[in-house]
């Protein structure tokens, strides 16, 4: 148990080396990694997406690579290729840079709607069919997909039942003034290479089925299905949150227990990641799809602070 | 309860505290009262059966049309007086309201209307009671106004109240707090408006106020053998305040209030002769002088609070030498009785006495019993015819006095020392009154010993007349004030002595008699230093008593900016009581406002809550956190680590132990429980 | 002949706010306060006791009399505190349709540090006043709620908000304390758009039953060819170029849902309900095909929007469709011909007005 504590606190000090001031991030990226999900991060470009994913894949010894969606982009220059090689005489699987530990898929949106649910898809079943083979992904895997919200010209809002694939949707937000200023004065980028592996892949899949293990007491799970009750039955919400919402609440609700040195879940754990763990799998009634008005962050957030926690 | 049920019943009580207020004004006799409960009782039973029962509206309407015209019947012909009418007329108003209920509006109606009944009470009484029912008014009246605009806000907006009013209505329930303290700060702010709003001169009493209160007894003239109940009457009726703090006033000497002299006697009744009573008129400091002083007693002032109780003689200790009131003029006769013409009220006067002091200065040693000053000295010597055995009597008591005042002294000392003191009189022989007393019953009340000892003077050829008044009362040590009761009525005598003039003597031994009453309690002190107030401070208060309060608080003001010391006196500049109250309302908003968390919590008693949770959220509840249902245990724990630092590290111990406990499945080691009972203790006992 | 100009960036639409009293804005009070009917009888009788008072000097009145006008300063002061600090923030949702509920939304803030604030009411105000009201009990300092209403568009085109405002009564139900009125704007409602009927869907998918099939760059193979120089070397197809022994390009089937102009013929002359059930069709289109992911363009009388793509395309056109009056347009504004430069041909689907 403190041994896990102990990797959890190395890896969120050597991300926090990166990433300046922003440890809760930090946090729910770690969750997300251990609780084998994939982080939507929804933020205007410039407040560190890509140092976040970096740092998590250098800290964890792990193979990174990053993604530019753009709009002429073809599934095969995600997921790989299979190349006639004459000299064998067979097709020989060219793996696309999806084949990697951390994946960072950089303008999600940018790109068409098939490019995005053939990502989405190896990203949900951690493997890549290609002409009746199937290629399994690497493990640890964990995507972080970024998209930048205010932009609606020429963008492709991934599809509610897409953005179901996601276990976290985050925001990372600016800096504080003082960390701004220690950005600045070059606290920040320098440190990404330097950063050292501190734990290995072995570790973080131990850790992740240590995760899976936290106790998770049946009040704790009833106060879960309240609040996904909650949102089905809200007069805001035209789609409440599907089972495999509750699903992952609990599975990030696990992995914040670990991170925080509990093998047992406490409410806090859950109602801290209500909403980024079920903002993006409900729709705001009479909203378009891209947007504006309430957002679903807002009308959780009063959700939760509704539904009675367990005593 | 509901938040309807809660309010009908506060308006109710409104109504009712309304109706008291009548009542003590005596506007609603028993019978009224009768009526008005009745009508109440069957308003609210009609407003239960509504639902079920409807009413024919003809039924209604022929009631009302009947109710109508009683009450114009009523204004015209019947009632006393125009105030009777009105009074009717609302009581009519406000039934209506409760009987023909059908919205909020009409419950709220009843309850403006029931503040017109305070009105109309304050109009004709003056009691002390007033303010009880004040106070009890304002706080179901804030009460009633928070219920109704939640009740109705949300009835409007169509959402249920159970927010606001969760707890329900007890005395532990947000909006009862809420109220209480909006009744705190009305009534402290009340009274600080009543002290500063302006008044344009004299305060008046309200019309009506003497017919209920008189206080009949005190007659104006001594009739021997004729005695009531005056003697045990324990109505305070005058109260007698010393402004300037004299020194321990119980042992000023000779306190008396003397009120009226007699000169006459006709073997049975004193009275004083046909007077030649003359108008004092005020000189130019306001003030009216009686007499000027002699130059040898301490001079005292007084201020005295006079009930009317049927006489109109000013009562001031002896010799009365300035009077400040706020009349045109004063009577003043020849044998120095003070009367004013308003004495069918309560008065409110200060006066400036030269006590006397034993013994008297400038006595000389003259002739006796030859009186040369005094003009008139038949009318002090007249005597109806007497037996033989009293002149003799007072001879020998006297034999060998060397001075008018030595004779005195031995009568005096003879009476007191030889007979006893009772209240219980009968008339035992068919012998004159002073005859029976001197040598039958040899015991009497306080006028036998008067009217025995001025006979007996005027034998041996010493001018004496009797005097009227009351003893020095009670010391209230509450308010500063004796406290002067009916039963003090009392009788005395005065001597002419040639050099200091009319000295007083008094014979009776009544003190030593009354000793064995005992002191009143506490309680009832308190509550006539209530009343005195009452009257000094609200009833009476003018354009004057705001002057002299500005100054007082101008001048506390500079002192206090000159010394560090000076506080003290500033304080004294306003009235104690009021600043006690004061902070007393300011504590018990504060305490109402301490718990303004949120409530709930009450059904933490779920399986699998450890008990030392629960009783550490106890612990925390009485201390005003509470934690709210969508509060975790962790956010209910930062918000007291924010709020009360002290119990920081207790807080979040116990918060710890309860997550493990609960839904880990830890269990506490006896260190770890001793650690958390420490805990615990700790939250209890800061 | 001159396309009307239009502007290349559009402003959210909904957030247009047409305030002529800008300059009033900085002397406007924050709260106004206003006697209730209750508040009126209560300064009545203050006034008729005041007098009575003085006339008679009698001073039980004087403390009645102060009990009044202390209630009110109290209600004063404990109003004040429930509406101090209080933020409120109102939202309109960025797409409005006609006709189709929208929700709106404020979220009230208690920014105090320590003191509840107690029985605000949120007035949805109404031509003549405030007609529905969101009334809440209590917020806890520090605490946030959401409070969120329905509104109905009664047509497209600009439609002026009558606004909400904070209010409360508290605690005496006196006196009523007003904030400043939000949502008084104009907004910009757009025509409502219904899901797409099977015949229009039939409509937009050609004449026949047969697909569209031409070469594009969609993902859906369409033929193979022989490698050009030029090609885009992630299009060759490695199994059958395997086969064949030379390098095969794929050739992609255009998206199903192509590029298309949606084109408005006539002058909505035969009556305003059926101008807007046509624009309404229209718009149902316009946003049935940009979010597919095709390409639209809009033209008719005096109106042309270009073609685009994505969301911001299908707002674009939303918007024009808004404000769009045939009528008005003026006889010389034509439909644009196909003549006219810049003219590429796109399939087309008409949408009548007549």
């Amino acid at each position: 148990m403190s041994h896990a504590l102990d990797l959890i606190h190395r890896v969120e000090a050597s991300v926090g080396r990166a990433l300046v001031g922003k440890p809760e991030v930090i946090r729910l990226a770690v969750v997300g990694l251990l609780a084998r999900g994939h982080l939507l991060i929804e933020d205007v470009p410039g407040v560190g997406k890509t140092t976040l994913a970096a740092a998590l894949a250098r800290s964890i010894g792990a193979g990174f690579q990053r993604i530019q969606f753009t709009s002429d982009m073809l599934p095969s220059d995600v997921i790989g290729v299979s190349i006639w090689e004459p000299g064998k005489s067979e097709f020989v699987f060219k793996p696309g840079p999806l084949f990697t530990n951390i994946v960072l898929a950089d303008e999600i949106n940018r790109t068409t709607p098939k490019t995005q649910s053939s990502l989405l898809e190896a990203m949900n079943e951690a493997q890549v069919s290609l002409d009746h083979t199937t290629y399994p992904l690497p493990r640890p895997f964990m995507v972080l997909a970024t998209q930048n919200p205010r932009e609606h010209e020429g963008t492709y809002p991934l599809p509610e039942s897409q953005l179901d694939r996601f276990l976290l949707r985050i925001r990372i937000g600016y800096p504080g003034a003082p960390d701004e200023k220690s950005v600045l004065r070059g606290a920040g980028s320098p440190v990404l290479e330097a950063l050292v592996p501190v734990l290995q892949a072995e570790d973080v899949m131990a850790l992740q089925e240590e995760a899976d293990r936290v106790r998770a007491d049946e009040s704790v799970l009833d106060y879960i299905m309240a609040l996904v009750a909650a949102t089905r039955t809200s007069p805001l919400l035209s789609l409440g949150v599907s089972p495999r919402g509750s699903l992952a609440l609990l599975r990030a609700a696990r992995a914040q227990a670990l991170a925080d040195g509990r093998d047992y879940l406490v409410p806090d754990d859950v109602k801290s990641l209500a909403v980024p763990a079920l903002a993006h799998r409900v729709m705001v009634k009479g909203r378009g799809a891209q947007g504006g008005g309430l957002d679903a962050e807002a009308v959780l957030r009063s959700i939760v602070q509704d539904v009675p926690v367990p005593r | 309860m509901s938040a309807l049920f809660a309010l009908r019943l506060i308006t109710y009580l409104l109504v009712c505290a309304g109706g008291a207020a009548l009542a003590l004004a005596g506007l609603l006799g028993p019978v009224g009262g009768a009526i008005l409960a009745l009508a109440l009782t069957g308003s609210w039973v009609v407003d239960q059966v509504r639902d079920r029962m409807p009413v024919r509206p003809i039924f209604v309407w022929a009631l009302v049309v009947a109710a109508a015209v009683a009450i114009a019947l009523d204004l015209l012909y019947l009632a006393q007086n125009l105030l009777d009418g009105m009074v009717h007329l609302l009581l009519f108003l406000i039934l209506m309201r409760l009987f023909r209920r059908r919205s909020l509006k009409d419950l709220r109606d009843a309850g403006f209307l029931s503040f017109f009944m305070l009105v109309a009470a304050s109009v004709v009484t003056f009691d002390v009671s007033f303010l009880f029912v004040f106070i009890a008014f304002l706080l179901l009246c804030t009460w009633m106004l928070i219920l109704h605009h939640v009740v109705s806000e949300s009835e409007r907006a169509k959402t249920g109240v159970t927010d606001l009013t969760a707890g329900g209505f007890g005395p532990r329930s947000l909006l009862f707090r809420i109220s209480l303290a909006a009744a705190a700060g009305t009534f402290a702010l009340a009274g600080l408006m009543f002290f500063i709003i302006p008044r344009v001169g004299q305060a008046t009493l309200p019309f009506r106020a003497e017919l209920g209160k008189r206080i009949s007894g005190f007659t104006d003239r001594v009739e021997l053998g004729a005695y009531g109940e005056i003697e045990t009457d324990e109505t305070v009726v005058m109260r007698v305040h010393f402004p300037e703090r004299v020194k321990d006033p119980e042992r000023l000497p000779s306190l008396r209030w003397r009120g009226l002299a007699f000169d006459r006697f006709d073997g049975r009744i004193w009275e004083a002769s046909p007077r030649r009573r003359g108008l004092l008129r005020r000189d130019p400091s306001g003030e009216f002088r009686v007499t000027e002083p002699r130059g040898a007693g301490p001079l005292v002032r007084q201020e005295i609070f006079l009930d009317p109780i049927g006489v109109d003689a000013v009562f001031a200790a002896p010799r009365a030498v300035r009077i400040q009131m706020q009349v045109g003029a004063v009577g003043l006769d020849e044998m120095g009785s003070i009367t004013t013409p308003a004495s069918s009220a309560r008065l409110q006067y200060s006066v400036d006495s030269e006590l006397e002091v034993t013994p008297p200065p400038g006595l000389r040693a003259a002739a006796w019993p030859v009186v040369s000053q005094l003009p008139e000295t038949a009318r002090y010597l007249q005597l109806p015819p007497l037996p033989d055995r009293i002149r003799a009597l007072a001879r020998e008591v006297t034999a060998g006095s060397r001075s008018p005042y030595e004779a005195a002294l031995k009568l005096n000392h003879y009476l007191s020392t030889q007979f006893t003191y009772t209240l219980v009189l009968k008339q035992q022989t068919t012998l004159g009154p002073i005859e029976e007393f001197l040598f039958v019953r040899r015991s009497g009340n306080c006028e036998y010993f008067a009217a025995a000892m001025a006979v007996m003077l005027r034998s041996v050829g010493i001018p004496a007349r009797v005097i009227g008044g009351f003893q020095r009362g009670e010391w209230n040590p509450y308010g500063a004030y004796f406290m002067v009761r009916m039963k003090d009525a009392h009788s005395w005598v005065e001597a002419f002595l040639d050099g200091p003039g009319w000295v007083t003597f008094d014979p009776s031994p009544r003190a030593a008699a009354e000793e064995a009453f005992g002191a009143p309690s506490a309680a009832v002190l308190y509550l006539d230093a209530l009343r005195m107030r009452w009257y000094r401070y609200v009833v009476n208060w003018s354009l004057r008593d705001q002057v002299s309060m500005a100054t007082s608080v101008h001048r506390g003001a500079s002192e206090w900016r000159g010394s560090l010391l000076g506080w003290r006196d500033s304080l004294r500049a306003v009235p104690r009581w009021w600043v006690a109250a004061i902070v007393v309302l300011i504590l018990v908003a504060a305490w109402s406002l301490r718990r303004y968390a949120p409530g709930a919590g009450r059904r933490a008693a779920a399986a699998g809550v450890p008990r030392f949770y629960l009783q550490a959220l106890r612990a925390l509840a009485r201390r005003g956190f509470r934690r709210g249902s969508a509060e975790t245990a962790r956010e209910f724990s930062q918000r007291v680590e924010g709020a009360a630092p002290p119990f920081a590290s207790a807080v979040a111990q116990l918060t710890a132990a309860y997550e493990r406990c609960r839904f880990g499945e830890g269990a506490l080691s006896p260190e770890e429980a001793a650690a958390l009972d420490a805990s615990l203790a700790a939250l209890r006992r800061r | 002949m001159k396309w009307p100009a239009f502007p290349q960036t559009f402003p959210a639409p909904a957030r247009r706010i047409v305030d002529s009293e800008w300059w009033w804005q900085p002397f406007r009070p924050r709260r106004t306060i206003w006697p209730t009917r209750d508040g009126w009888w209560c300064l009545f009788v203050v006034i008729g006791l005041g007098v009575a008072a003085i006339n008679t000097g009698n001073n039980l009145l004087y403390l009645l009399v102060s009990l009044l006008l202390s209630l009110i300063v109290v209600s004063g002061v404990l109003s004040e505190q429930s509406m101090r600090g209080l933020r409120l923030e109102a939202d309109v949702p960025e797409e409005i349709f006609a006709h189709t509920p929208a929700v709106f939304g404020a979220a009230l803030a208690n920014r105090k540090r320590r003191l509840t604030s107690y029985s605000v009411t949120l007035e949805l105000l109404a031509r003549g006043g405030p007609t529905r009201f969101i009334y809440l009990p209590r917020l806890e300092a520090g605490h946030e709620r959401l409070l969120t209403w329905e509104e109905i568009p009664p047509a497209r085109g600009r439609w002026r908000l009558a606004g909400v405002r904070l209010t409360t009564r508290f605690p005496f139900g006196l006196f009523l304390k007003a904030g400043r009125v939000m949502l008084d704007r104009d907004v910009l409602v757009f025509p409502a758009v219904q899901s797409i009927s099977s015949e229009t869907l039939h409509r937009l998918v050609g004449d026949g039953t047969s697909t569209i099939r031409r070469r594009g760059r969609g993902h859906d193979l369409y033929n193979l060819r022989t490698y050009r120089a030029g090609d885009d070397p992630r299009l060759i197809h490695w199994r059958s170029s395997a086969k064949a022994e030379s390098l095969l390009v794929r050739e992609m089937e255009a998206e199903t849902t192509e590029d298309t102009r949606v084109v408005l013929s006539g002058r909505g002359e035969r009556g305003a309900a059926r101008l807007e059930a046509a624009l309404s069709e229209a718009a149902s289109i316009a946003v049935h095909l940009a979010r597919a992911g095709a390409g639209v363009e809009l033209t008719g009388a005096g109106l042309f929007v270009p073609l685009g793509r994505g969301v911001g395309q299908a707002r674009r056109i939303l918007t024009e469709l808004a404000l769009y009056d045939p009528r008005a347009a003026g006889a010389d504004a034509a439909a644009p011909r196909p003549d006219a430069a810049g003219w590429r041909s796109l399939r087309e689907v008409r949408v009548e007005l007549d």
